[in-house]
């Protein structure tokens, strides 16, 4: 009995934390990107595509809860968000589409910068025309995978305390949907979700050196 | 009997593809510009198609096979055509990190060929592609006065044009026509004839009528 409060309060606290604390590092982020633009003129494009990969998040987390706490999950809903490319499936794959954008972008693979972005419309534009999406799992698996690896692998290179960050953000989130025991999953949020705040107000800096530009 | 008008027509049409491959080769082989190579290409696989079109029409063989679904060889060969049309106005417009989307452009088209055989998603594609790279080629050659640019130009907007004919000998006609443009480009005709620098020439032109005029 007092296990399952417990583990109901768990939940509770690690969906709460989650759709307070997501949109407002994302609110966070979003005025550091407005605040360099004003410096600099123009958009830093890493802090863009990392704000754009909270947003998306932020999208992700707001609607799960609305889907599980409010008289929101109708069918029609259920179908939106849990369909072929419903807003589950398609924000974890714009978030992996991201990710790997973001890699590109740090190592300066000019060529590449917008190609995982092309590949995404097209697997998107070709389900609108054809409903094929038999990759789009695959797709969220690999994308999640390869922006880990090359996250981790920039952060080292590049000493860049964004793509670690990110990093280490992408290795819990994407851990957390393979693991079905819901205490531990809940645990994971509540630690993403503080991780996410230490990162957006700026207090997370292992790596001391500055990225040269 | 058409068929011989049509053959003799590609026939022409390769000639004169051929022809222009030549110019472009020695333009490079002077200039090192990877522009002409690139136009090269773009023609190398025009021809190879043409060859295609000229048995078809000297044996009435009927080459174009299907590979899945709805996709046949003739597709892939437009679908790479239009890639390399693509990736040639991106290089031309400098935007490298475009480079890859006449790939996975083509890469979808083709998978959506094979799940729905339907061709309107490569009409659309082709007309934007063909009318798009016309647009774009044809002022920035102006503006830079690039003949090549706007041969390139004016070859696929009178080739986009002539694919919405379908009647063969209308289609080969305006292919004619492309080709020449094209051959002029090359040739520098557009340059010395159409694009001339009014700048320069007032220049040259008032230097003559000063010197006359000192003269007496």
């Amino acid at each position: 009995m007092a296990e399952d409060l417990i583990l109901s309060s768990l939940v509770i606290v690690s969906n709460l934390s989650s759709v307070i604390f997501i949109p407002m590092a994302t609110l966070i982020l979003g005025r550091k990107l407005l605040k360099d633009k004003k410096e600099t003129g123009k958009y830093n494009i890493i802090r863009f595509i990392i704000f754009s990969t909270f947003i998306n998040f932020s999208i992700l987390v707001i609607t799960n809860f609305l889907m599980e706490y409010t008289p929101l999950n109708t069918p029609f809903m259920d179908e939106l968000y849990n369909g072929d490319f419903g807003i589950y499936n398609t924000t974890i794959a714009i978030m992996g589409t991201l990710g790997l954008t973001l890699i590109f972008y740090v190592n300066r693979w000019e060529i590449l910068h917008l190609s995982a972005i092309f590949f995404f419309i097209g697997m998107f534009l070709l389900y609108l025309f054809t409903g094929f999406h038999a990759w789009l799992e695959d797709y969220i698996t690999i994308t999640g995978a390869a922006s880990i690896f090359f996250l981790y692998f920039t952060a080292i290179r590049m000493k860049d305390n964004g793509a670690l960050g990110i990093a280490i953000f992408f290795t819990i989130a994407f851990s957390n949907t393979f693991i079905d025991d819901i205490m531990l999953s809940s645990i994971l949020i509540i630690i993403y979700v503080a991780f996410i705040v230490i990162f957006s107000l700026g207090f997370f800096n292992p790596i001391k050196q500055e990225v040269k530009s | 009997m058409a068929d011989i008008v049509l053959l003799i027509m590609e026939l022409v049409f390769f000639t004169l593809g051929v022809i222009t491959v030549f110019t472009t080769l020695k333009d490079w082989k002077m200039t090192k510009n990877r522009m002409l190579i690139a136009v090269s290409i773009y023609l190398a696989v025009l021809l190879g198609k043409s060859i295609n079109d000229i048995v078809i029409y000297l044996f009435d063989l009927e080459i174009d096979i299907i590979v899945a679904g709805g996709l046949t060889t003739g597709l892939i060969i437009g679908l790479v055509l239009f890639a390399i049309q693509l990736e040639f106005l991106f290089y031309l417009k400098d935007l490298p990190k475009l480079y890859t989307l006449p790939f996975f452009c083509s890469f979808y088209l083709a998978l959506g060929r094979v799940l729905v055989d339907s061709s309107m998603p490569f009409i659309v594609y082709a007309m934007i592609v063909s009318y798009g790279s016309a647009y774009f080629l044809i002022k920035d050659g102006r503006k830079s006065r690039n003949g090549l640019a706007i041969g390139m130009g004016l070859f696929f907007l009178i080739w986009g044009l002539g694919a919405q004919f379908q009647i063969d000998t209308v289609l080969i006609s305006f292919k004619l026509v492309a080709m020449v443009a094209l051959l002029l480009g090359t040739r520098g005709f557009y340059e010395k004839y159409v694009v001339v620098n009014i700048e320069e020439e007032q220049k040259v032109i008032e230097t003559w009528i000063a010197r006359l005029v000192v003269k007496e």
